[in-house]
């Protein structure tokens, strides 16, 4: 009995804090997304799925709002995920002193915290002051209105990306370091050059780390909210160009007060991620094993 | 032959050149947003809006404006101390000039300086928000005389009453420091348009004094300037230090949350129970990581209103315990060895004290991992408390940068001060980043194991 009261001691708290943040929390999220929530006098009137139709509808801002999610995310992947990957493998090939130096450099923007980054983008992307018209007028091309360009914000939004660095770098860096260094002398042994070895050696080795990193990736950007906000001062670009789903969440809860329908599209955008990673594992499944 | 030596050599290194050039290069457009945040930040906000931008840092001026009244019968001190506000308002008023650090106006009477009134830029921006806000105008001719700290909130209510724009909009004319112009004539001008509009009783007189020369020096600490409006203007918005400390109170508090919770949980699954039990347990921790955080973030965040509890509380609870660090401590725990604490039982001890006497030592590695990775998660953390805190004294730093950037709070001018409030707001990180390395990469090899 004395073991179970300690054992309870470490923990209840821990699964109390998770039943009630979590379990509860979602399960109201799941039922009143079937109400119209009454701010005032909770849940408010019952009205089944109407909730989930509005958002569902064709001329909702959901699916917008999923499209720009989705393009945001492959503009992340073709720009801020690949370049770490890149940026650890070259820096590996440098050894010594400029190696840890070159690693600390790169490990030195990280330190910024993202609105304060974020604020530096902004004024970068200024249409009238900032410095990414004076550079690209240095290549003849006019000056933009970046973020508030509808077509061009998606991009300049992700364009930051490639700079990489920072902790991802790290991350990759210590992944490839873990390489066993007797694959290379056995390919090296077979003739194989510096380069083809990085490819057909340190990538595969590097696998894991980079699925976990898309995985993280993938939530990320379908959860990105903060960047889009913060660069748009809390607009979500013209026309709502910059506007993700999470986005739309906040603002249907915020500023419309639609707590029913906010809700709704949460469970909505739950369901998407457990399809996605469904598809993932049944992916796994078919080509994992070789 | 050394051709051939050197060619050889480039083909068979030519990965590791092509390494060190792309690295390079690299690097330094990765630090130029570090470095330009840090020029930026020193600049004032028509300094800012130039197009276009400077690329070094443009050091403030001082400037001396010499008032000669060698001629002028009936001119006191009193006279002196109003028209050498005039002067020292119309030339720090944004629309004039920009790189200001303080203005000086010097009285010469043949040929000597009797007396020198000075504004310092800091004290400017000290009352601007009243200008900028048109606070409600005060008689002048019962004020003028007893001018003091509201000497300027004064001069300018009557300056706004009388159509004088002190908004945005104007274009910030540069004082070229190449070729200082005759400004004597463009204060006549100036006055003479605002003279025209207002009523006699509160007709400020043009300038008896003759304005005989202008010059100004750099001044180094003025490029500080941005950095103390950030700090210590109390004008009821940004307290800067007083919102620093609030994130920081928030994380180092969500680290200790993290480490009674999170911690004694994955102690507990690893020791305490039997294996199935575990296993169990585990899975209902486990089962929430599917969840993306807003399903349950808009219930919370309208409960906890309910409950007034949109304040700390709000943050910190909701997030003391995380299942991520949960499975990053059992790993370890795991990892003990279990000899360890039967002796320490044969040797009477109890639960809690080999909990804190044995196993959290033996720990040490993931605790500063999750230390730090919970420390910097609440610190950069804007959407939570951006959503949920209302009171603004309880406001966490990135939110008050946010506000500092917004075009509806103030547009470009409160922006290079949110750059400043940026920079004060790195520093406490990059202390971290520069003496924590160690722990650092402990954590991120123990976050891509747990993967």
């Amino acid at each position: 009995m004395r073991e179970f009261g300690l054992a309870a001691a470490f923990i209840f708290p821990g699964m109390l804090c998770i039943f009630v943040f979590k379990y509860v929390m979602s399960a109201q999220s799941l039922i009143y997304s079937f109400f119209n929530y009454d701010y005032v006098s909770p849940p408010g009137e019952f009205v089944g799925l109407k909730n989930y139709i509005a958002i569902l509808a064709k001329d909702s801002l959901f699916w917008p709002q999923l499209k720009n999610t989705f393009i945001l995310w492959g503009y992340s992947l073709c720009f801020g995920f690949i370049t770490p990957i890149i940026q650890a493998l070259l820096l590996n090939e440098i050894k010594g002193k400029p190696r840890s130096f070159a690693r600390y450099l790169y490990v030195l923007p990280a330190a910024v915290p993202g609105v304060a980054g974020l604020a530096v983008w902004r004024y970068i992307w200024n249409p009238d002051s900032g410095i990414a018209n004076m550079i690209i007028g240095f290549f003849g091309i006019e000056p933009q209105t970046w973020l508030l360009d509808e077509k061009l914000i998606k991009l300049t939004l992700s364009l930051p990306g490639l700079l990489g660095g920072g902790l991802n770098l790290l991350v990759y860096l210590i992944a490839i370091e873990g390489v066993s260094p007797e694959l290379y002398e056995a390919a090296s042994l077979d003739g194989a050059t510096r380069f083809k070895s990085l490819i057909f050696i340190t990538l595969p080795q590097i696998t894991y780390m980079i699925s976990i990193q898309l995985l993280l990736s993938i939530s990320g950007s379908l959860l990105a909210f903060d960047t889009p906000y913060i660069m748009t001062d809390g607009s979500g670009g013209p026309n709502g160009a910059a506007t993700t789903v999470v986005f739309g969440i906040y603002n249907k809860a915020y500023t419309e007060l639609q707590y029913g329908q906010a809700m709704a599209t949460s469970i909505v955008l739950l369901i998407i991620m457990l399809a996605m990673n469904f598809i993932k594992q049944a992916f796994e499944k078919k080509f994992g094993d070789d | 032959m050394a051709i051939q030596k050197v060619t050889n050599k480039l083909k068979q290194n030519w990965l590791k050149y092509l390494a060190a050039v792309l690295t390079t290069v690299w690097i330094v457009v990765l630090l130029f947003p570090l470095y330009w945040l840090l020029v930026s930040s020193t600049k004032d906000a028509a300094e800012a809006m130039r197009n276009p931008p400077t690329l070094t840092v443009v050091l403030p001026k001082d400037y001396t404006v010499y008032l000669d009244t060698s001629d002028l019968d009936d001119y006191d001190e009193d006279d002196f101390k109003y028209e050498s506000l005039v002067l020292e308002w119309m030339l720090s008023s944004r629309n004039l000039t920009i790189n200001l650090n303080s203005v000086s106006v010097a009285r010469v009477e043949n040929g000597n300086v009797i007396s020198v009134s000075k504004l310092k830029y800091s004290t400017y921006k000290d009352v601007e928000e009243e200008i900028f806000v048109g606070s409600v105008a005060e008689s002048l001719i019962q004020n003028w005389r007893n001018l003091s700290s509201k000497k300027y909130q004064t001069l300018l209510s009557v300056m706004e009453k009388d159509g004088y724009e002190t908004g945005l909009n104007q274009t910030p004319k540069y004082m070229d420091s190449e070729h200082i112009r005759d400004i004597s004539a463009y204060y006549a001008n100036v006055m003479d348009e605002r003279n025209q509009t207002i009523t006699d009783s509160e007709r400020i007189t043009t300038i008896r004094g003759k304005l005989t020369g202008i010059s100004y020096k750099n001044n180094f600490i003025g490029m500080f300037n941005n950095y103390v409006t950030a700090w210590k203007n109390p004008n009821g918005n940004f307290l800067f230090i007083r919102h620093m400390a609030n994130s920081t109170f928030i994380a180092v508090v969500a680290v200790l949350l993290q480490f009674v919770f999170s911690a004694c949980v994955a102690y507990g699954l690893s020791f305490l129970v039997n294996k199935r039990a575990s296993k169990i347990l585990l899975m209902f921790f486990v089962v929430t990581i599917m969840l993306p955080g807003i399903v349950e973030q808009i219930p919370l965040y309208t409960t906890l209103v309910r409950l007034n509890l949109d304040n700390y509380w709000g943050i910190l609870l909701p997030g003391a315990t995380s299942v991520t660090y949960i499975v990053l401590f059992k790993g370890f725990f795991g990892q003990l060895p279990k000899e360890l604490r039967e002796a320490a039982k044969l040797d009477g001890a109890g639960e809690f004290y080999i909990y804190f006497h044995v196993a959290v030592p033996l720990s040490a590695p993931v605790f500063g991992a999750v230390g730090i990775m919970t420390f910097l998660g609440q610190w950069n953390n804007f959407f939570w408390p951006n959503m949920l805190l209302s009171d603004e004294k309880l406001y966490t730093f990135p939110m008050i940068i946010q506000r500092a950037m917004g075009e509806t709070g103030g547009g470009m001018r409160n922006y290079s001060i949110s750059l400043a409030m940026s920079v004060i707001a790195t520093i406490p990180t990059f202390f971290m980043f520069a003496f924590m390395q160690k722990q650092m990469r402990a954590g991120l090899v123990l976050g891509s194991i747990k993967g």
